[in-house]
């Protein structure tokens, strides 16, 4: 009989559900929920159908293993007997090698010590083999093989699978670039229709190219949402390829606590709640190994010993659980435990001593455990052990969910609850979604998971506390701000008024980051720098932009770990005024203000742009202006209602204003008198000429 | 009259082919010390790159600066699917006059691609590895197998990738 791998991993399934079984059944045993002759009956039982399973594999040494500890059971079940403690722990060090050796594909060195363990007892039964009622079972096992295997997979070498998605990413990025293509075709039409708008004379000669060429756009805009749909359910169908089960890590995991408890002299047992979470096979593999550590961290610093957990009336047994959700396009995995919890007191003499925090400063619980359990080298375990207290751990972890583009948090629970720690990671990283920002005139992307809010903030508002730079957010807490252009070592530019700041968060820290502009949304597929760029710090990748321009990724975690980096690099960076006159442009069409902030450049004035009159407003009250030129139509607070509150507002009441709109009626125009304007250009009538007398006129 | 000149040019052609042809039939023997090069300005240099390293030649494209990076290494590019960074040969190499770089040779290395910027190309060639003139002292001039009779130094990409100050880590 060929043994097909589909086939072998039905067995390996069965052989860790059967410990699964037999951990709950040995705790229920030792907490006398259950009698021993059930223990021994159900115990058999499980040992049986194991033994079944192993033949049907064609793992001949665990199913030795097997077969001489139902041996035993069978004895004690027949004599009335209760199993001694040893035996117990004999029972699921067998169930445990098993698991081992079939994981490794038939043999393990655990088996040979069970097997010495079970000699001594005087099992007679270490040579018997086969009797009817294993056929039969091994007839119900091939049943359910079989059904696994009328599935319509197919197996794919992975190599093939990447190149698809390397091809898959490639058509994502032309999507992207046809959109921002397309929207540039739009803004040509309708400066085109303004065009002809404004000049009759070539109204009548051009009408009817123009019409032609609003259908062609027309029908291009429509074709692109088709491809831009089409290419959202191609992403989709690729992400789908990819997906594996989360439950396909839990004997990995439970060999990792079974190990680890083993070692360290506790009872442990791990239990899992994965549902039917799918994860990327990427974001799958790269998550075994901060998944196992966390786990041994649990067993070895958050389980307490026997003694303690019974002087505390805790189960005997520990228990590390792993449970997964789907949020949005993340999942989240929760690795938590039942032990001791984090010690406050410990750790914040710990953090003292790294110089992490100051002696009785000021921060929150959550925020010391934050910053301290994962900074470098910090660790609260007395004795350094095999498996962790070594001081490298979180912040690895938190390095390398990182750079899946997640996060790592901390929850802390009652005192003697143990902790939980939240892993949150993208499904998939087909494509990750980002915020695009502009910083030192180049364009960069901050990963969405770490981006709370972005916000604008006047830098009159800003503070400074220890040499650093702080903003106070909505909520009232104190942010420390960074800029995005001198952490990515580009020119910094001089700041405006009204700052752009992005506040991005890991765990419970917080910064601002400041940059020139946020451009908006955008889905990206991250690539690795080049070979000889591995490690740079700041960036976590790079992703290219459609066309042949790419932006960086920017390495959010890196700019929590160099905290207190006090730099004149990081503060407000205002020339004094030169004799440069100085306007504020309010319009909410941004064509039309960048239209109208040009033409004021080059003719020589500081300009500043507002999208709507209540930042106008603000901007205006923020730092001094000569001149406002604003457009009548905005949301939030309109041309005329800011003019009526310049006018009435008790400093900036004198400034000259400039309404610029399309309302052209004469009852408009009179209304942006009666406002206070002085002032009125009509878009219609618009050209740079008529907006620079007007301006020289007035300044 | 047309008809005459194009049939001369082409029988032109052909015989200088077959010149060619006969040429390196006959010096067979000596293959293993020919090297196919492409030649390209840097500065006031010129420089030989060993096609069998070389990938392609491309427009310099947009470079996008990296934080952390020396001088020479101008930045990232994505050329033709591939991101690979992009160095100042002029710098590293320490090449004499002043570089404007116009286009990227792109090379092959066991690491992976590397772009190098070159100011014009100008052919490629074959050149004989036994004719070429090794400095004594060759402080100054790094990188190099040598210099061909034609004055143009033949890049070493293999001391050239394995400079320390090509990596960052």
């Amino acid at each position: 009989m060929t043994i097909d791998a589909e086939m072998i991993e039905v067995v390996r399934r069965e052989v860790g559900e059967a410990l699964d079984e037999l951990l709950s059944l040995t705790e229920r045993f030792t907490n006398e929920t259950i009698p021993a002759e059930a223990f021994v009956r159900d115990a058999f039982r499980v040992f049986h159908n194991t033994k079944g399973a192993l033949r049907l594999g064609g793992f001949p040494e665990p199913e030795r293993i097997a077969h001489a500890v139902e041996d035993q059971l069978a004895k004690m079940r027949l004599a009335g007997e209760a199993p001694p403690p040893h035996m117990i722990d004999l029972i699921e060090q067998a169930m445990c090698a098993c698991v081992y050796a079939v994981e490794a594909d038939g043999t393990h060195p655990e088996l040979a010590l069970v097997l010495k363990k079970l000699i001594g007892t005087g099992s007679e039964a270490l040579a018997e083999r086969s009797d009817d009622a294993d056929r039969t079972l091994i007839e119900n096992t091939v049943t359910r093989a079989e059904v696994v295997n009328s599935h319509n997979t197919i197996r794919i070498e992975s190599e093939r699978l990447d190149h698809l998605m390397d091809l898959g990413s490639e058509y994502l990025a032309q999507n992207s670039r046809l959109k921002r293509q397309g929207s540039r075709l739009r803004d040509f039409s309708e400066r085109f229709s303004n065009l002809l708008k404004r000049h009759p004379q070539l109204r009548d000669i051009l009408q009817g190219t123009f019409a032609e060429f609003e259908l062609f756009v027309r029908q291009e805009e429509r074709e692109l949402r088709r491809v831009t749909q089409l290419t959202a359910d191609f992403d989709g169908a690729m992400r789908a390829v990819r997906m594996q089960p989360l439950s396909g890590i839990v004997p990995q995991l439970r060999r990792t606590v079974n190990e680890a408890a083993r070692d360290l002299n506790k009872k442990a047992r791990l239990t899992t709640d994965f549902g039917e979470v799918e994860l990327d096979r990427e974001v799958l593999d790269a998550l075994r190994e901060p998944l196992t550590h966390l786990i041994r961290n649990a067993v070895d610093h958050g389980l307490e010993g026997d003694l303690e957990r019974a002087e505390q009336q805790k189960n005997i047994r520990g228990e590390v659980r792993v449970e997964a959700r789907v949020v949005g396009a993340n999942v989240e995995l929760i690795v938590s435990d039942d032990g001791r919890g984090i010690d406050l007191k410990k750790v914040r003499r710990r953090a003292e001593e790294l110089g992490l925090v100051s002696e009785g400063g000021l921060e929150s619980d959550s925020e010391l455990v934050d910053k301290t359990l994962f900074f470098p080298g910090f660790s609260t375990a007395r004795a350094v052990t095999n498996y962790s207290g070594r001081g490298v751990g979180l912040d690895v972890v938190r390095s390398r969910v990182s750079e899946l583009g997640g996060t790592v948090s901390v929850q802390q629970r009652a005192a003697g609850e143990g902790i939980a720690l939240t892993l949150s990671v993208p499904s998939s990283v087909v494509s990750l979604r980002g915020l695009s920002v502009l910083a030192g005139g180049s364009t960069y992307v901050i990963p969405s998971a770490h981006i709370e809010r972005t916000l604008r903030v006047f830098a009159n508002e800003l503070g400074s506390a220890e040499g650093v730079t702080i903003m106070k957010s909505p909520d009232g807490q104190p942010i420390r701000l960074r800029w995005l252009s001198s952490e990515m070592q580009r020119p910094r530019v001089e700041d405006p008024a009204l700052l752009q700041v992005v506040i991005v968060g890991e765990g419970s820290q917080r910064l601002g980051l400041v940059v020139e502009e946020v451009q908006g949304d955008t889905t990206y597929v991250i690539k690795r720098l080049p070979w000889n760029l591995r490690r740079v710090p700041g960036v976590i990748g790079a992703t290219h932009q459609g066309d042949a321009t790419l932006a960086l990724v920017v390495d959010v975690l890196h700019l929590f770990r160099q905290q207190g980096a006090a730099s004149t690099e990081h503060r407000l960076k205002v020339t004094p005024r030169t004799n440069k006159r100085r306007i504020l442009v309010a319009d909410d069409s941004l064509t039309s203000r960048t239209l109208e902030r040009n033409i004021l450049l080059e003719a020589g004035f500081d300009v500043e742009v507002q999208e709507d009159g209540r930042n106008a407003l603000k901007a205006l009250e923020a730092s001094e202006f000569d001149l406002l030129v604003s457009d009548v139509q905005m949301p939030n607070m309109d041309g005329l209602q800011l003019t009526r509150a310049v006018r009435a507002h008790p400093k900036l009441g004198r400034l000259p204003i400039i309404l610029v709109t399309s309302l052209d009626r004469p009852e408009d125009v009179n209304q942006g008198a009666e406002a206070g304007a002085d002032e009125y250009i009509i878009k219609g009538q618009f050209d740079q000429e008529a907006l620079l007398r007007a301006v020289n006129r007035l300044i | 009259m047309d008809l005459e000149d194009k049939r001369a040019k082409r029988a032109r052609v052909l015989a200088e082919r077959a010149q060619l042809l006969a040429r390196r039939s006959g010096e067979e023997k000596d293959l293993g010390d020919q090297l196919e090069v492409v030649f390209c300005t840097v500065g006031s240099e010129v420089f030989a790159i060993p096609v069998e390293h070389l990938r392609e030649i491309v427009l310099l494209p947009s470079i996008t600066k990296v934080p952390s990076c020396p001088s020479w290494i101008l930045g990232i590019a994505h050329i033709r699917g591939s991101l690979l960074s992009v160095i100042d040969l002029g710098q590293v190499c320490r090449a004499k006059g002043e570089s404007h770089p116009e286009h990227v040779a792109v090379i092959h290395t066991p690491h992976g691609p590397l772009g190098l910027t070159v100011d014009s190309v100008l052919s490629s060639k074959m050149i004989a590895l036994s004719k070429l003139t090794v400095p004594d002292d060759r402080s100054d001039r790094r990188a190099s197998l040598g210099v061909t009779p034609d004055l143009a130094v033949l890049l070493d990409i293999h001391s050239l990738v394995s400079l320390p100050e090509l990596v960052v880590e």
